[in-house]
């Protein structure tokens, strides 16, 4: 579907807003963005990602979310210094609400920006069949891992483990988990990655890829390790992680933001809504004669959080 | 003046009406006929409307046979679009944030959050009274003014989550549902100087105490607090 004129502008407007902030935060709280890092580029490739981006009930999100959790949710990618093309981050929809989510080649980023000691992070699935030993030198877990090729399926996997590796390829920080752990991690997910039978709900990303979304959350895991030992040189930084981290886990952020903060309604003000039936024919008009109508304002009065900090 | 009256309330069910003199009105569906004929005591041409929600069978079970009846039915493009009917000429389709008159009410819905696309809670007025109906959603977004009777979801508390709940089960009713401290804050932002009385509707059977949560709500608002 291809955007109107007035949804140009209105993407236009919030990239603009999203750019002027990171030029406060830059001048005034000394955020520093990776060097090789374009937030103009960032946020046009969002754009094309985000018209394409349905939630969960198969509307396109610039459609249903509010255009402030849109620029939050931008806001968050360019501080973090994530590129959506190459897949470091990805928008999910909760309600209204358009949220960013890093993907593990995000995480994996943001680390190597946190601790420029680190030179690579990286993440395996154990498969049934695997030869897998796990010892613990020093508190620090040491993996060796042997798999063939005809072990890889996604629907036997055992567990995952990432480990970070500094420039000498000595391994720094190590993390295992069991699938067990990883499931029990997924259902405190606000997305809903199981169903009432406790099977994965078809159509999300853990039923589609669960190896990768094993190596994501065993990567979030460490990278969790590696963002809370690091120092506080880059506050601003560290808050936007920590937004990031709540917003797909923690329900009172959204509740803190949202509940109340809407327009009040007093009934004698409220517009008359056109009747639904032709009142002199009785002639019925079906939701298929109707013409679309737009979607309710956003509601008014809404805080971004950290837009003020 | 309008006499609000709960008869099946929660996950099993949901059955409400609104009265105000002769005129009444249906809140949801969620329960068989028999129930809904009980209930009118077999006077079902004093319903003057239906309104559902959301398309959750909870809510609207039994749309089909109110249909018959010959009572409209009032909702969302999304919830009717979610729903299957034998006879389509008593759907009414719903704008958010439009009024809308069923006889002597009037009637807005506002937008409610909750994991069924187009759902929705009712500000109810018949002039002299104003009641507002919200349940199954996360938090209410907008406030309300000059509300007498309040009707509201109080599903579940941090304090008494059931402590062998399944933790999918419990993201998702965490999310969806509104909990006792979140209906305490919509409390203490709104203007309840005129309510004259709060019931709490569609309580967990597993994870909510009763006896408490109308307590909490009492000491808070010093307004009697009804449990249906």
């Amino acid at each position: 579907m291809a955007p109107t004129k007035n949804e140009v502008t209105k993407h236009e407007q919030i990239q603009e807003i999203v750019l002027n902030r990171i030029n406060q935060l830059q001048q005034e709280r000394g955020l520093a963005l990776p060097g090789n890092y374009n937030p103009t580029n960032a946020l046009i490739s969002a754009r094309l990602i985000l018209n394409q981006t349905l939630d969960k009930f198969k509307k396109p999100v610039l459609e249903t979310c509010t255009p402030v959790s849109v620029a939050q949710a931008l806001m968050e990618m360019v501080i973090q210094g994530l590129s959506p093309a190459k897949r470091q981050c990805y928008f999910i929809a909760y309600g209204t609400q358009l949220t960013m989510l890093r993907s593990y080649h995000g995480a994996k980023a943001v680390c190597l920006r946190v601790n420029p000691e680190l030179k690579d992070i990286r993440a395996q699935v154990i498969y049934e069949g695997d030869k897998f030993t796990e010892t613990i030198k020093n508190g620090l877990r040491t993996f060796e891992h042997e798999s063939a090729f005809g072990n890889i399926d996604d629907r036997k996997i055992l567990g995952a483990y990432a480990v970070a590796v500094d420039h000498e390829e000595t391994v720094v920080y190590a993390e295992s988990m069991t699938f067990e752990q990883i499931k029990k991690n997924w259902k405190k997910s606000k997305q809903g990655v199981f169903d009432s039978k406790g099977g994965l709900n078809p159509g999300t990303v853990h039923a589609d890829f669960p190896g990768e979304m094993c190596k994501r959350t065993v990567v979030n895991r460490l990278a969790k390790l590696i963002l809370n030992t690091s120092d506080d040189a880059d506050l601003v930084l560290h808050e936007s992680i920590k937004r990031t981290d709540e917003a797909e886990y923690d329900t009172t952020h959204e509740i803190e933001s949202q509940a109340n903060a809407g327009e009040v309604v007093d009934i004698e003000e409220v517009d008359t809504d056109a009747p639904p039936a032709d009142e002199e024919t009785g002639e019925i008009i079906t939701p298929a004669e109707e013409k679309p109508k737009t979607k309710p304002a956003p509601a008014k009065g809404e805080q971004i959080p950290g837009f003020d900090s | 003046m309008i006499e609000f009256t709960s008869y099946a309330s929660g996950s099993t069910g949901n059955l409400y009406k609104v009265t105000s003199d002769t005129c009444s009105l249906m809140i949801e569906a969620g329960v068989s006929m028999l129930n809904i004929f009980r209930v009118y005591d077999y006077k079902v041409s004093s319903i003057a409307g239906a309104l559902i929600s959301h398309s959750h069978s909870d809510h609207c079970r039994a749309i089909n046979g109110v249909m018959k009846l010959g009572i409209d039915c009032y909702m969302t493009r999304e919830t009717a679009s979610d729903l299957k009917f034998e006879q389509e000429h008593r759907l009414k389709i719903i704008t958010p944030m439009k009024k809308f008159s069923v006889d002597r009410f009037q009637v807005v819905a506002f937008p409610t959050i909750h994991d069924c696309p187009g759902s929705v809670g009712f500000l109810i007025s018949d002039g002299d009274d104003k009641l507002l109906y919200a349940t199954d959603t996360f938090y209410i977004s907008n406030k309300f003014k000059g509300l007498t009777i309040i009707a509201i979801e109080c599903n579940w508390s941090e304090e008494t989550w059931n402590p062998d709940i399944d933790l999918g089960l419990k993201r998702r009713i965490e999310s969806t549902h509104l909990s006792l401290e979140v209906v305490k804050d919509f409390l203490t932002a709104n203007d309840l100087r005129k309510v004259r009385e709060i019931h709490l509707l569609h309580m967990s059977n597993s994870n909510s105490n009763a006896e408490y949560f109308k307590t909490e709500i009492q000491k808070l608002t010093g307004k009697p607090v009804l449990v249906d």
